[in-house]
């Protein structure tokens, strides 16, 4: 009797409602990344108006700013001690020129809170990702195991069931003893046949005429502890001609070993449950390969960071110690009730025979940074290009020119912020801080742009206005020009 | 011996009033502090600034009506809003009036 363990299966973890929204946009659209780009171009269409609304304010009061330059030094020279007074004179200097400059603190809070509910979202996903990629992995490795076992039914002993010293059990009756004092009965070509083992436990065995289910499958009559556990059919194996073969292959190994190369053959019980683990762990391949792959770009599996000593499949105490460490209460089973976490259901020999197929996938890096690098660097434009282009304005916001000292310390602590996220969480995470950074920079060189071009048409009228009001006659000869043309 | 529970049952509250609340009080507005000195921009539409404003808040009321009172007027604080002269709301029986 050669027992074959199959995979647990039926995990779910609790998703909260924008890991809902998550996992609903990356089904939507197929491919994980640009679902996630998906995610993050949304979440950015929500902020992008404020975004813009506090880029043209800044934009605009560093363009005042300068114009006054010359005044706000002497003020800065003049109340160099009394911080009130000069943002006083400040803004009374600022109405003088007819603009009040001030920006509203809810854009900023908004940014912030946006991006508290993207790390939120993905992290919550990462979770939920890595639980249904191993499900996923583990419904194709029992589904190809399991193409060669019988499809028989359960049932369950009662005793109301057994009349005259009868077990009737559904409309099959054990009643015909064979030769062997086993009582048993054959439905659709698969014989149902009743054993009681050794230690008083008794048991339904259904095993298939046909001789290509090679793996039958004995079932626990009582109703304490139901469960089914597969057996692999030695003599159906030996008559089936191309894996007895395979088999054959399997128990005669070359072993190097300081000697010289050695020949050792392995127990018929081993080879086969390696030839049905590897049936098995290539399905458990295929899916990771080619069905649900979470590669992006060049990043292997994106819910892990982009970083050369991360895998895109972890070991086991990588993988399934995570589970049991971080998410003890959010996972859950049907089977276990939260009793039992998942790394603890899970053996490491059938994590390695499930992952077997996978082994390039478990020394290979899952990035090479480039992600983290790109992220960092576009962060870095974007808040020199912020910095840039309100220097004026923080210089002179207060009397000791601290706003362009709070720029710097932002453009030093955003970039290095967002590293250690990088490093630390999915890189689904850095390819949403891309995005972001991205669109920000897109924001500010536009609006830039489009407020530079204004502000000097406002200043050449302002020009124009102080040029007519001083040479009057002027003003009625470019009228006259005017009308002519019109 | 004198048993650490007991001494912390007898005086746990008296402990969390002198000390902790204390504690958790100063340590929010130190941090409110930081942000005005290193990071803030100095623009707002109110006067006083919204951390000027939420800083005082916690001062009169406590730390968590406090922070509520400062998130409600982060929200005031947007671009729709006229802006202007806002002050931090008294506590009525705490404030020692001379009328």
């Amino acid at each position: 009797m050669i027992s074959f363990p199959l995979l647990e299966q039926g995990f779910y973890i609790d998703l909260n409602w924008l890991g809902q929204l998550v996992r609903l946009i990356i089904d939507g659209v197929g491919i994980v990344g640009v679902g996630v780009i998906v995610f993050a171009l949304i979440l950015k269409a929500i902020t992008t108006p404020f975004d813009i609304y506090q880029r043209v304010k800044m934009r605009k009061q560093n363009l005042i700013m300068e114009q006054m330059k010359p005044e706000l030094e002497k003020l800065q020279k003049q109340y160099a001690n009394d911080k009130q007074t000069y943002s006083m004179k400040m803004l009374e200097l600022q109405k003088k020129n007819g603009y009040s400059m001030l920006g509203a603190c809810l854009p900023m809070i908004i940014s912030l809170a946006i991006l508290i509910i993207a790390i939120w979202a993905f992290q919550s996903y990462a979770q939920y990702a890595n639980l249904s990629m191993y499900e996923r992995m583990a419904e194709g490795y029992n589904s190809a195991v399991l193409e060669y076992a019988v499809d028989g039914k359960d049932y369950h002993f009662a005793a109301e069931e057994e009349e005259n010293g009868e077990l009737v059990i559904g409309s099959g009756k054990f009643t015909d003893e064979g030769a062997d004092g086993v009582r048993s009965f054959t439905e659709d070509g698969i014989v149902y046949s009743l054993i009681e083992e050794e230690n008083g436990i008794k048991r339904m065995e259904v095993k298939s005429l046909s001789p290509e289910k090679c793996l039958f499958y004995r079932y626990t009559l009582e109703p304490e502890n139901l469960g089914r556990t597969y057996y692999i059919d030695l003599e159906k194996v030996k008559q089936n001609g191309e894996m007895w073969e395979a088999i054959q292959a399997l128990m005669t190994q070359e072993v190097t070993t300081d000697s010289g190369t050695e020949t050792v053959t392995i127990p018929v019980d081993t080879a086969c449950i390696a030839y049905f683990q590897s049936i098995g762990s290539a399905a458990s391949a295929n899916v990771f390969r080619n069905e649900k792959n979470p590669g992006f770009l060049w990043v292997k599996n994106v819910w892990y960071p982009d970083v050369s000593y991360n895998h895109p499949i972890q070991n086991y105490s990588g993988g399934m110690g995570s589970f049991k460490t971080t998410f003890n209460s959010g996972i859950r089973s049907p089977k276990w009730e939260g009793e039992k976490s998942i790394g603890e259901v899970i053996s490491e020999a059938n994590y390695n025979a499930l992952t077997a197929d996978l082994s390039a996938e478990k020394s290979q890096p899952n990035g090479y940074f480039v992600m983290i690098i790109i992220s960092i660097g576009l962060m870095l434009l974007s808040q020199f290009i912020t910095m840039r282009s309100s220097k004026t304005a923080n210089q002179y916001q207060t009397v000791d020119g601290q706003g362009a000292a709070s720029q710097k310390i932002m453009m030093v602590i955003m970039p290095l912020m967002f590293a250690v996220f990088g490093f630390m969480w999915s890189a689904a995470f850095t390819i949403y801080n891309i995005i972001s950074s991205f669109i920000s920079i897109v924001v500010t060189i536009a609006t830039n742009f489009v407020i530079g071009r204004i502000f000097n048409k406002k200043e050449e009228e302002a020009l124009k206005e102080r040029y007519t009001r001083s040479v009057p006659w002027k003003n009625d000869g470019e009228d006259k020009k005017k009308g002519k043309r019109k | 011996m004198i048993k650490l529970g007991a001494v912390m049952g007898e005086n746990f509250r008296y402990l969390r009033k002198c000390f902790c609340r204390n504690l958790l009080k100063g340590g929010c507005i130190r941090m409110i502090c930081f942000y005005q000195k290193k990071l803030s921009r100095h623009t707002c539409l109110y006067e006083p600034t919204c951390s000027e404003y939420t800083k005082r808040c916690i001062n009169n009321w406590g730390v968590p009506v406090g922070i509520l009172l400062g998130m409600w007027r982060i929200l005031r604080c947007n671009p729709f809003s006229k802006g202007g002269k806002d002050p931090a709301p008294e506590v009525f029986w705490k404030v020692r009036w001379l009328l």
